[in-house]
């Protein structure tokens, strides 16, 4: 990508970067100092209860809004589905802090279907079987992008381990889940892998273009460290999974 | 209330989250050099999006004011057993 970066582009993306702090700080921090009950949130060691309340509070208008509009969850799957086809070209063509925030919202969409169906007493087989193709599509989307844009550097590897590592997490859920077997453990769960992505994304792009052009390859090494501990963490998830369901099988069948 | 319909709070709400949205992928246009003009425009629409959810959640709130003041009015001005 022909690249270079001008006085504006830094002071863009440092105003850019001083907005999304500032916002973060006052909805979170506001959100954090009012009493919440957390209890049916859950939580993870990466997304914790207070965070994933705080999303689901500012998700709650979205999703009251489809359901008053009678958006059928499906139409919602859909709508994630064209917009991981936007995710890919966006990564495909560098636009890396734009990919970052759409894949932020086709991990909200992905939400919001299954709430919708909830809320609205729409949920179907057919429904789950969609939700659950989609999901697997948009998430290789993301990365099938990210290879385009890194298909001349060595990062390129990287991704696709990721990749696998990605496709390999849910494949080992379903393939439990298959065998009745219960599955959701895991440090890396979808959510955490499209916040860590998709965060991961627009910081590197930030700093990329307040760092200048002077870092060394690969461009945007923060990109490339975020997909790397995705590449580790998404291992280290499906070894816990795997190991769970070993136990999991190994006592059914001994019961 | 009926089931599904949004308080004026939440609409605010919801223009207040998906005006940053925009706003921030009209940014990433300009940001990235893509097309500016266009990321510009998106970024304007993002921004009113933005203000008009702030202006709700203000008017919501001049309301709330309003009918705590009413209520508390009506409670302390209330004939009660001993003074009727």
């Amino acid at each position: 990508m022909d690249y270079h970066t001008s006085t504006f582009d830094q002071a863009f993306a440092l105003a850019l970067l001083a907005y999304i702090i500032a916002t973060a700080v006052v909805s979170i921090g506001g959100y954090l100092r009012r009493p919440h009950d957390l209890s049916a949130v859950g939580g993870s060691p990466v997304l914790r209860p207070g965070i994933r309340g705080w999303y689901f509070e500012n998700l709650q208008p979205i999703e009251q809004l489809c359901v008053r509009w009678g958006i059928r969850p499906a139409y919602v799957s859909w709508a994630q589905l064209i917009g991981s086809v936007l995710v890919a070209a966006c990564y495909a063509g560098g636009l890396l802090f734009t990919a970052g925030w759409l894949l932020l919202a086709t991990g909200t969409l992905d939400i919001i279907d299954g709430r919708v169906a909830r809320r609205t007493n729409s949920g179907s087989a057919r429904g789950a079987f969609l939700d659950s193709v989609v999901d697997r599509f948009a998430d290789s989307m993301a990365y099938f992008g990210l290879v385009i844009f890194y298909r001349n550097s060595w990062v390129l590897c990287v991704v696709l381990f990721a990749w696998l590592g990605a496709l390999m997490v849910s494949y080992v859920r379903a393939r439990a889940e298959g065998l009745g077997a219960s599955c959701r453990v895991g440090l890396l769960q979808r959510p955490e892998r499209y916040v860590i992505l998709g965060f991961g994304t627009i910081f590197g792009s930030l700093f990329e273009h307040i760092s200048g052009a002077w870092l060394p390859a690969p461009r945007y090494w923060l990109v490339t460290a975020t997909i790397l501990v995705l590449a580790m963490l998404s291992s280290l998830t499906v070894l816990q999974r795997v190991l769970h369901v070993w136990q999991a099988l190994g006592k059914s069948s001994h019961a | 209330m009926p089931e599904g319909e949004p308080s004026v709070d939440l609409a605010g709400k919801a223009k207040r989250v998906v005006g940053t949205f925009v706003l921030m992928v009209g940014a990433g246009v300009v940001l990235d050099r893509w097309a500016a003009w266009a990321g510009t425009v998106v970024m304007l629409v993002g921004i009113i999006v933005f203000v008009w959810g702030i202006a709700e959640a203000w008017a919501r709130d001049g309301v709330t004011r309003h009918e705590r003041e009413n209520h508390a009015t009506a409670a302390a001005t209330k004939p009660t057993e001993s003074n009727l």
